[in-house]
């Protein structure tokens, strides 16, 4: 017992991730996975990884995986799955030809977007940018930041920005490994 | 969304893989089949011939007896060669389908690490892999058993010549060897012409009415069964372990 709060109380101390929250992470590639599983110990579930192809099954058309995606939530919705399916596909104006061709047909703008929608139908609150921001241009950096900042006021969910760029954000909220040094700023 | 269905769809967006894996496993069972039949027909006649002896000697013609006990000898060789044959083909498929399935594993590494990120179980994955496999597995087994059963009678004689030959060829070494050291049974043996079509009536003739081929596709079951096992949990062993590796690199 005693093992088991101690081992809770250490998680619990290790982010402090506020809601609606965007952070940037320093980071090089290989601290990506030590950085998800310690969030997996602190949320209870993997965040969800924002990536251009990453987090998708190549052999599954869009609405598969999107299928696959929901099911495996941590918290599941009540509803039909394929209702819920079908209403995201309408609100992003995704044609049905579309969503049955695997995820590689979609632009990167609509496959953002989708990834978004469907961390809000997961019930995951922790949102795990990937690498790929760093190599787009200022000024569609500029668009995404403003897109999450958008998201994350809307729907109460945090950003975390891996990114080796220190300039990324106005205002960082700079998140680091060692649990001393997280900045608790918000931007919202 | 079922995972019969999601491996159904990675074979089906991997045409050529599973083409080369059915291709793999089409020349493995083909061999292993063959090998099986040699030591099923070699078998069938070492009982026959146990059987001719023990009648023989029953009724104490000693002389006859002998030439037979040559036979059996010889068919014991050859059951325990082709046996040896048969079960290194068997190791060798598996240790082969076990590098396919590591070479897979680093393949398809973020394949993995995506359904592991979305929080798929390790079992389901794992099972979903078994699936694939299985799939191919009993597709060729299904072609193989078809061909078997429409050139059953070619493919029955084609192995039947073969056993005569051997036989004949064994035989004609051990009786060279005897006319060194025997002479006038030798003569008696050449004289008689006796070769392994003079003992075939006898066994073709227990072969028609032979009441295994009556359990045939009970046994054909068992078989299948056996081998759709064996394959996942050669298939299925390493993937859980590779899987929940990764998995506890990732939690």
């Amino acid at each position: 017992m005693f093992n088991n709060f101690y081992k809770k109380n250490n998680n619990n101390d290790f982010f402090l991730i506020k809601p609606k929250t965007i952070y940037t992470f320093l980071a090089n590639p290989f601290e990506q996975l030590s950085l998800i599983s310690r969030l997996n110990g602190q949320l209870g579930y993997f965040p969800h990884l924002l990536a251009e192809d990453t987090t998708f099954i190549d052999y599954l058309s869009i609405r598969e995986n999107m299928l696959v995606i929901l099911s495996l939530a941590p918290n599941q919705t009540k509803r039909k799955l394929n209702l819920v399916v079908s209403e995201v596909l309408e609100e992003l104006k995704i044609p049905d030809y579309l969503a049955n061709q695997p995820f590689s047909a979609l632009p990167v703008t609509l496959s953002i977007q989708l990834q978004l929608k469907l961390t809000v139908l997961c019930n995951r609150k922790v949102i795990l940018v990937d690498h790929w921001l760093s190599h787009e241009s200022a000024s569609n950096k500029q668009d995404w930041l403003f897109l999450f900042r958008e998201f994350a006021r809307t729907t109460s969910c945090s950003f975390i920005i891996l990114t080796s760029d220190v300039r990324l954000l106005p205002i960082e909220n700079l998140l680091r490994m060692d649990s001393v040094a997280y900045s608790t700023k918000k931007i919202s | 969304m079922p995972i019969a269905k999601r491996a159904y769809r990675h074979l089906q967006s991997h045409p050529y893989f599973s083409i080369l894996m059915i291709g793999f496993y089409l020349v493995y069972f083909i061999f292993a089949f063959i090998f099986a039949l040699l030591i099923k027909q070699f078998s069938d006649s070492y009982v026959q011939l146990t059987k001719i002896i023990a009648s023989l000697d029953s009724q104490q013609v000693s002389f006859n007896s002998r030439q037979f006990k040559i036979l059996e000898s010889i068919t014991t060789h050859y059951i325990v060669n082709y046996r040896y044959i048969f079960f290194s083909i068997i190791l060798v498929g598996t240790l082969i389908v076990l590098m396919i399935q590591l070479w897979l594993s680093q393949a398809r590494k973020k394949e993995y690490q995506s359904y592991l990120l979305l929080g798929e179980r390790v079992y389901k994955l794992t099972a979903q892999l078994i699936m694939e496999q299985l799939l191919l597995i009993n597709c060729v087994l299904l072609l193989i058993f078809a061909c078997y059963s429409l050139f059953k009678i070619p493919i029955m004689n084609q192995i039947t010549q073969i056993e005569a030959t051997s036989l004949q060829s064994k035989l004609e070494d051990y009786s060279s060897i005897q006319s060194s050291q025997e002479g006038t049974i030798s003569s008696d043996f050449e004289s008689k012409n006796f070769t392994r079509f003079n003992v075939n009536p006898f066994l073709k003739g227990e072969f028609i009415n032979n009441k295994f081929s009556q359990t045939n596709t009970l046994i054909g079951c068992l078989i299948l069964i056996m081998l759709n096992l064996y394959s996942a949990m050669i298939i299925g062993i390493p993937n859980y372990i590779v899987l929940s590796l990764r998995k506890s690199k990732l939690s």
